[in-house]
């Protein structure tokens, strides 16, 4: 079992839903995204081309920013999750640094959505029930709070709503996929092993989790 | 260690997204009271099956903004103006409608209802802003309706064109089988406008099977980044290209759908040398029955064969068919004179035509259920961008007249519109409606927006009030009078007072900005009582507010109203039909109030209540819908919803089966999907209408020495450069332009947080953009600061940010940014277009009332 994620780049456009929705989810604070947009212009007037790039943490298998790790905070699951467990994280931010992705954060503090004028009642909720832990480094966890809750019901990540990463279900396009990167049947397989999904920046030799369908 | 808390309530509700006008089906995740988050509804595919943009994000940080209006307020300051403190003092609820109450009457006691504006959001509240406005003040008080977000947002030429050769607001390729759509001005599919998230998963769906999307647009940005080929053109030349276009295929290749044609428009209908339809005795256009070899009208049974071309004689007459003339026309339209214009190279120009003409394959078919259809899987489709030009009402024309030449108008793969016939819900019956035959054999709509009809077009009279409706009788009745520069002298040119507004009421609206533009505003508004109800400060247009209302969110509100949409956002082609009535996920808090309610509670003081309950069941009775309540019933809004609900679907499916369902659903049939050859009505390819509007108008405006650009009431679909191509001075060697942002929903989304940060990092929505060769040229370097400036000397300061797809004589920005309020935090973003649009009367497109969006600019930095 080894979670991976399939963003098909033809189909998304960069609407930034899976980037606000995400936040939603994870009541993340300004400045910290799980997710990002990348946009730009390629080729010369008037041969141009759009490109929009969707990134998130890879979950790499080859996973540097664990083998850094000097407390044992970033830990990779069974199931490929890379996660951060924060009472043990001391912010020391090498895995920040040594992400070649650069998919991870350091949360300084919580600040006011709303400068100066408080916290929102999400955000005091947020702060209750998925609480972020400020001097920490902070990234994408493939939802695994989703994933294993819905396991436990007895649904299937990737096809149940309420299983999946949020990112995925938000997405107006259906442009990403989940699933089981070592089921060759799953979804997320067929569509790698069909349409030559690719992974960003293969010469990092980190060997992502998550995979591209060019245009 | 943090310890996270347990929760004691965790609900997902079901209502529809407010983030913009679309109103895709969502759930609302509510914890322990608190709304946190926004999901769609994988159930649904009003949204786009559990999918939803960014944009419904909004709904949850709005509800919660700290500076929401908690109580009525009156201001102390008697100066009005940007930037000055209203001085805010809360006042009661009955201060508040006493004082409307007392003007109101006053207005009515001096029959003078055309005093009091009213002027109504559509951003989050497309049907509702015109029943309250329309159907409401205009048709019981007499009161105007202005247009609000009437600038870069809105579309009086699409809605005109849509309406009356498809019976819906607006038109889309029928992506689950168009192979090649050619888009002019139109992000249909890639976020914005009606059913953005639905129609994101069609055309993704589309796209990844391979159908091709040519994108005409100044732009490589929504459609263009998305299309198979983005074609840059410079702006307002749409109908150039695509007359041109209609010119290859008709007269070059000689392709076009002939039986369509003789069928399903007037291409048959005999003109006389005076452009006017031969007419029988009861004033019906006649066609030539080949068999007879004499005229019939278009009504007669016995009518047989038509030719598509011809010249004959009656009673001493000379005429020819429609098609004959169009034909003749298009002659003019050639791809050399198109690509001077335009700046897309003939070659193009020809290669595009002949693809679309080859890609209808005229003469298939499809079957799909068990009934045979034409098939044309190609679709030429325009929306906001194309007809914002004053030759809107053609450019719209000449883009959906390749749709008609090739017979590609609501039926499988091609253009279709918004759903227009519906053969009723099952269960009950009800919500029954469909195109018909109206004057002269065209289409008209039965299930329109509470506002006017799509045709026929009353004949022009003497305006009888400011708003001059009675003269644009074609355009959406929103009136754009009140913010033409030089809308005194035209007052007084009709007898008007120059001042002629007492009452403004505002709702759900940053009118002062979205409208072009501020100084005239100012000019207009800034001493007439202004009632502002919002549920958040704009904090511009409550500088011009006298008192202001603390409204509710569409969290906070139950309302039948927005389920009503079906041709404006409901579920396109195949798939089913679904009705999805707004409801409220948590109360209102402190004192806030609907609008809707605030206006229930007026008309009842007026005595007019009475009669907008029956004004809106004689609308809904439009759409097959049951009497819901007797009119002397004094239901709130929830109960009017309730009612409705009821009234539909059955007495168990009100307002609580509902909240639990959130919708209801029901097959859509082939014949309603795909319903051109089941409706024996026309489209128009030569407008005839435009022959007596333009008479009569000129009739009535020529003694009073009010001027039209009359050479465009011509029946001939034809090219007239816009504007924009007017300049004289080579010194404004630039067009400005906006375009609407996947991530805003005009100015309402600017602020607020979650959305401005991902503004902040997307390089276009703050930044105002130019071609990377055009800003070098001027000496501009990546992020500097300029000055836009128009011929009157009005100018904007912007940062520039270069980029290389975009046409080198454009600069473009996101609408609905740059407030002008000191520390706002849109405050220098992007550009504020309507600080620079030119809004004398010359400058609206003289059938349709579309303002021209795009204008031409000198660019200079400080001190230049």
């Amino acid at each position: 079992m080894r979670w991976g994620m399939v963003i098909d780049l033809k189909k998304c456009v960069g609407c930034y839903s899976c980037v606000v929705s995400c936040k939603e989810e994870h009541f993340l604070p300004p400045g910290i995204f799980f997710n990002k947009v990348l946009i730009t212009h390629v080729g010369k007037y008037p041969a141009v081309i759009k490109e929009i790039l969707p990134i998130l943490c890879n979950h790499c298998k080859e996973v540097p920013c664990v083998k850094v790790c000097p407390t044992g905070a970033s830990t990779q699951r069974e199931d490929g999750i890379v996660q951060i467990d924060f009472d043990k994280c001391m912010g020391c931010r090498y895995c920040v640094v040594v992400c070649p992705y650069q998919h991870r954060s350091y949360f300084k503090e919580y600040k006011e959505y709303f400068a100066g004028q408080g916290y929102t009642p999400p955000e005091e909720l947020g702060r209750k029930i998925k609480p972020l832990q400020e001097g920490t480094a902070v990234k994408c966890t493939f939802c695994a709070d989703r994933i294993d809750e819905g396991l436990k019901k007895g649904l299937k990540p990737g096809e149940d709503f309420e299983a999946t990463p949020a990112c995925v279900i938000a997405c107006p396009a259906k442009a990403r996929y989940f699933g089981d990167l070592e089921d060759p049947e799953s979804e997320v397989s067929r569509l790698i092993r069909e349409k030559k999904g690719m992974q960003l920046c293969p010469e990092y030799d980190t060997d992502p989790s998550v995979y591209y369908l060019r245009y | 260690m943090l310890v996270k808390r347990s929760v004691r309530e965790d609900k997902w509700l079901r209502t529809v997204c407010g983030g913009c006008y679309a109103h895709c089906s969502v759930r609302v995740h509510r914890i322990d009271g608190v709304v946190v988050k926004v999901e769609g509804d994988p159930e649904a595919d009003t949204g786009a099956q559990g999918g939803v943009c960014a944009k419904s994000s909004y709904m949850v940080q709005m509800l919660y903004h700290p500076k929401r209006f908690k109580y009525p307020m009156r201001r102390t300051n008697p100066q009005k103006g940007i930037g000055s403190d209203p001085g805010w003092k809360r006042i009661s609820w009955e201060e508040a409608l006493g004082e409307m109450e007392e003007r109101l009457k006053r207005l009515r006691d001096k029959k003078e209802p055309w005093r009091l504006v009213n002027i109504g959001g559509i951003g989050a509240l497309p049907l509702t802003a015109p029943l309250l406005g329309q159907t409401g003040w205009r048709r019981l008080f007499g009161s105007i309706t202005g247009g609000a977000g009437h600038t870069v947002h809105c579309g009086q030429a699409s809605h005109l064109g849509a309406g009356m050769n498809h019976c819906a607001w607006s038109m889309t390729p029928d992506f689950k089988y168009c192979n090649y759509a050619i888009y002019f001005g139109a992000n249909k599919g890639v976020g914005s406008g009606h059913s953005a998230a639905m129609l994101m998963k069609l055309a993704a769906e589309a796209r990844a099977r391979g159908m091709k999307v040519v994108a005409f647009d100044p732009m490589c940005h929504f459609a263009g980044g998305k299309a198979s080929e983005w074609v840059p053109m410079v702006p307002g030349t749409d109908g150039a290209i695509a007359l041109t276009m209609a010119n290859v295929i008709v007269n070059d290749l000689g392709i076009y759908d002939a039986e369509y044609l003789r069928r399903k428009t007037n291409a048959s209908y005999l003109v006389l040398t005076d452009g006017r339809y031969v007419r029988d005795k009861d004033g019906q256009p006649m066609l030539w029955d080949l068999s007879l070899r004499s005229p019939k009208s278009w009504k007669d049974p016995t009518l047989g064969e038509v030719p598509l071309e011809g010249e004959f004689e009656i009673n001493g007459q000379k005429c020819r068919t429609a098609f004959s003339i169009v034909k003749e026309h298009l002659k003019q339209y050639v791809p050399e004179w198109a690509e001077k214009i335009s700046s897309v190279p003939a070659k193009t120009i020809r290669r595009i035509a002949t693809e679309f003409a080859e890609n209808a394959r005229i003469g298939s078919t499809i079957e799909i259920e068990g009934i045979k259809f034409p098939f044309r899987p190609v679709a030429c489709c325009m929306f906001r961008g194309g007809q914002g030009h004053t030759n809107g009402f053609h450019n719209y024309q000449s883009v959906d007249f390749l749709n008609q030449i090739v017979g590609a108008a609501d039926v499988p793969g091609g253009a279709i519109g918004w759903p227009a016939r519906s053969l009723g819900y099952p269960e009950t019956g009800t919500t029954k409606f469909e195109p018909m035959a109206s004057k002269d054999g065209f289409l008209a709509s039965t299930a329109w927006m509470p506002m006017h009809g799509t045709w026929p077009h009353p004949a022009p009279e003497v305006p009888r009030d400011p708003s001059l409706y009675d003269l644009f009788t074609a355009a959406p009745p929103m009136s754009t009078v009140p913010l033409k520069s030089d809308a005194k002298e035209i007052w007084k040119k009709f007898g008007f007072p120059e001042e002629p507004f007492e009452l403004l009421f505002l709702f759900w609206s940053n009118a002062s900005m979205t409208a072009a533009n501020l100084k005239v505003w100012e000019e207009r508004f800034k001493n007439v009582f202004t009632v502002v109800s919002n549920a958040v400060p704009t904090e511009t247009t409550e500088w011009f507010g006298d008192i202001v209302l603390p409204d509710v969110t569409t969290l906070e509100l139950d309302n039948f109203v927005e389920g009503e949409a079906y041709v404006f956002s409901y579920p396109t082609g195949m798939l089913d039909w679904e009705y999805h009535p707004m409801l409220k996920v948590v109360d209102p808090q402190y004192e806030r109030r609907f609008i809707g309610e605030t206006y229930l509670e007026l008309w009842d003081r007026l005595g007019l209540r009475k009669g907008f309950m029956q004004n809106t069941a004689n609308w809904l009775k439009t759409t097959a819908c049951p009497q819901p309540w007797s009119p002397d019933e004094k239901l709130n809004w929830s109960e009017m919803t309730d009612r409705v609900l009821q009234a539909r679907f059955g007495k168990d499916h009100g307002l609580e089966w509902f909240r639990e369902h959130g919708f209801v659903r029901w097959k859509k049939k082939p014949e309603e999907a795909y319903w051109r050859w089941s409706v024996n009505a026309r489209a128009s390819i030569y407008h005839e209408w435009l022959v007596d509007q333009g008479e009569k108008a000129q009739a009535i405006c020529k003694p009073r020495g009010y001027e039209l650009d009359w050479k465009q009431y011509v029946p001939n679909i034809s090219y007239f450069p816009a504007a924009s191509h007017q300049t004289k001075s080579p010194e404004y060697d630039l067009f400005a332009f906006g375009y609407r942002d996947i991530l805003h929903n005009s100015s309402a989304t600017q602020e607020i947080p979650w959305l401005f940060e991902v503004s902040e990092m997307n390089p276009f929505t703050f930044n105002v953009v130019m071609n990377t060769q055009t800003a070098k040229s001027k000496g501009i370097n990546d992020l500097d600061t300029v000055w836009l400036e128009n011929e009157r000397g009005d100018r904007i300061q912007v940062k520039i940010h270069m980029v290389e797809g975009i046409h080198p004589k454009c600069v473009a920005m996101a609408h609905g940014s740059s407030h002008w309020l000191k520390g706002h935090p849109a405050e220098g973003k992007s550009g504020l277009l309507n600080g620079i649009l030119m809004v004398e009367n010359k400058y609206f497109c003289p059938i349709s009332q579309s303002i021209e969006t795009s204008v031409r600019v000198k660019v200079y930095k400080e001190g230049a």
